[in-house]
């Protein structure tokens, strides 16, 4: 059944012009300080006390802003999820393709929440919290490869989903920002397969031939 | 009286953060004048600067093991250099939380900080074409793109999950990061 009409809905609407509206002032070159609270009620046109009714402050919007964007984009990592043991390396670059691209947008912005989360302990943890929702999730996933010979056996499910999920978080939180154009984005995604492919499944079982 | 301020700032970082550091308690844990602390540095990033200068070398230099492995190595090779870069790493770990805590507000830190993540990124490339050269290292694998994500698991992995671990996570880290380095690198290339 649909939600019922009015308040809850129009109140949905506006955290998401809100965090919409993030979204432009962050690509027209807003930075991380110049972001006023002043000035995204102006961009989205509503009164600078609206605002408070659905976020406490800056921070807590930009949490909610980063954490919709993290979430996005591991949320493309379904399609990865579907990869089992007929999967080429070429199918995990075209993954892997997939979530840069979301992600590539926002690289900016994130890496100023980013660099605002190390002194901001609320803001370092919802960041930490979708990080480690990620690893869990690829952590079940290599489990799952193992079981079934498709994924290296001696690898730990748990530390190596974090350290593969830091690693592209970091990653591309560096390397995949504005500076770098389309061909290096390229480089980058072939590598990032490169890694993930030679770690996870090129020396599993049904590889190798020692299933 | 410089050593003496370096000395007062490691111990205050392993209480508390950069960001709470005060030139007043730095001075008093120093047994100096807040006065005299103004003649060695302009404030207290300038401090940390000098701090991290030489934590930054010393980092570096600890992957040089690594780096300079050649046709011969063996995954027990490998686990000894990280463990060597793991221990320069967390051994200064209070410094690097607070070099990377000032990255990212100070341009002067966050140079000294890019200096290292581009010297380590540089020294793995290199180490990788020479392997491919030699045929020790995986020849598909681009020196420089593959050198970039692997510096930065090393600096986010290093940082988010082998400080905080306990011994006997500390071991799974690091059987993990070494497994990961493994097998992208060098794994069948021989």
């Amino acid at each position: 059944m649909a939600a019922p009409r009015g308040l809850p809905n129009r109140r949905d609407e506006v955290r998401d012009r809100l965090l919409n509206v993030v979204d432009e002032l962050f690509a027209g070159g807003e930075t991380y300080s110049s972001l006023t609270v002043e000035r995204i009620m102006a961009a989205a046109d509503l009164s600078r006390a609206t605002f408070y009714v659905y976020f406490n402050g800056k921070s807590d919007l930009l949490r909610n802003w980063s954490r919709r964007v993290v979430e996005q984009t591991s949320q493309a990592a379904r399609w990865w999820w579907e990869l089992g043991p007929e999967a080429t390396r070429e199918q995990l670059r075209d993954v892997l393709a997939r979530i840069v691209e979301l992600y590539r947008p926002h690289a900016v912005a994130l890496a100023a929440v980013h660099d605002a989360a190390m002194h901001d302990e609320t803001t370092s943890d919802a960041l930490t919290a979708v990080v480690e929702d990620h690893a869990a999730s690829l952590s079940g996933y290599i489990a799952r490869g193992q079981r079934g010979g498709w994924i290296a056996r001696d690898l730990l499910p748990d530390e190596t989903a974090a350290w593969l999920t830091w690693m592209g978080e970091r990653g591309l939180q560096q390397m995949a920002g504005p500076s770098a154009g389309d061909a290096d984005i390229d480089r980058l995604v072939g590598s990032y397969a490169d890694v993930v492919w030679r770690t996870l499944y090129a020396f599993a079982p049904v590889r190798t031939g020692q299933a | 009286m410089r050593r003496q301020l370096l000395r007062a700032l490691v111990h205050s970082l392993d209480e508390e953060s950069f960001t709470d550091v005060s030139i007043d308690r730095l001075a008093e844990r120093a047994g100096l004048a807040r006065s005299t602390f103004y003649l060695h540095f302009s404030d207290k990033v300038e401090l940390l600067e000098a701090l991290a200068v030489d934590v930054i070398d010393e980092i570096v230099d600890a992957g040089e093991y690594w780096w300079s492995l050649g046709p011969g190595i063996t995954k027990e090779d490998l686990r000894e250099g990280l463990e060597r870069l793991a221990d320069a790493y967390r051994s200064h770990h209070t410094v690097m939380t607070a070099v990377v805590e000032a990255a990212s507000y100070d341009e002067r830190i966050r140079r000294h900080f890019e200096l290292l993540v581009t010297t380590g990124s540089k020294q793995i490339a290199d180490h990788i074409r020479k392997g491919q050269e030699q045929g020790f290292v995986a020849r598909e694998l681009d020196a420089e793109t593959t050198a970039g994500w692997i510096t930065w698991m090393s600096e986010r992995g290093l940082y988010k999950c082998v400080i905080p671990a306990d011994a006997a996570q500390t071991e799974r880290h690091m059987q993990t990061y070494t497994n990961i380095v493994w097998n992208t690198l060098y794994e069948g290339a021989r």
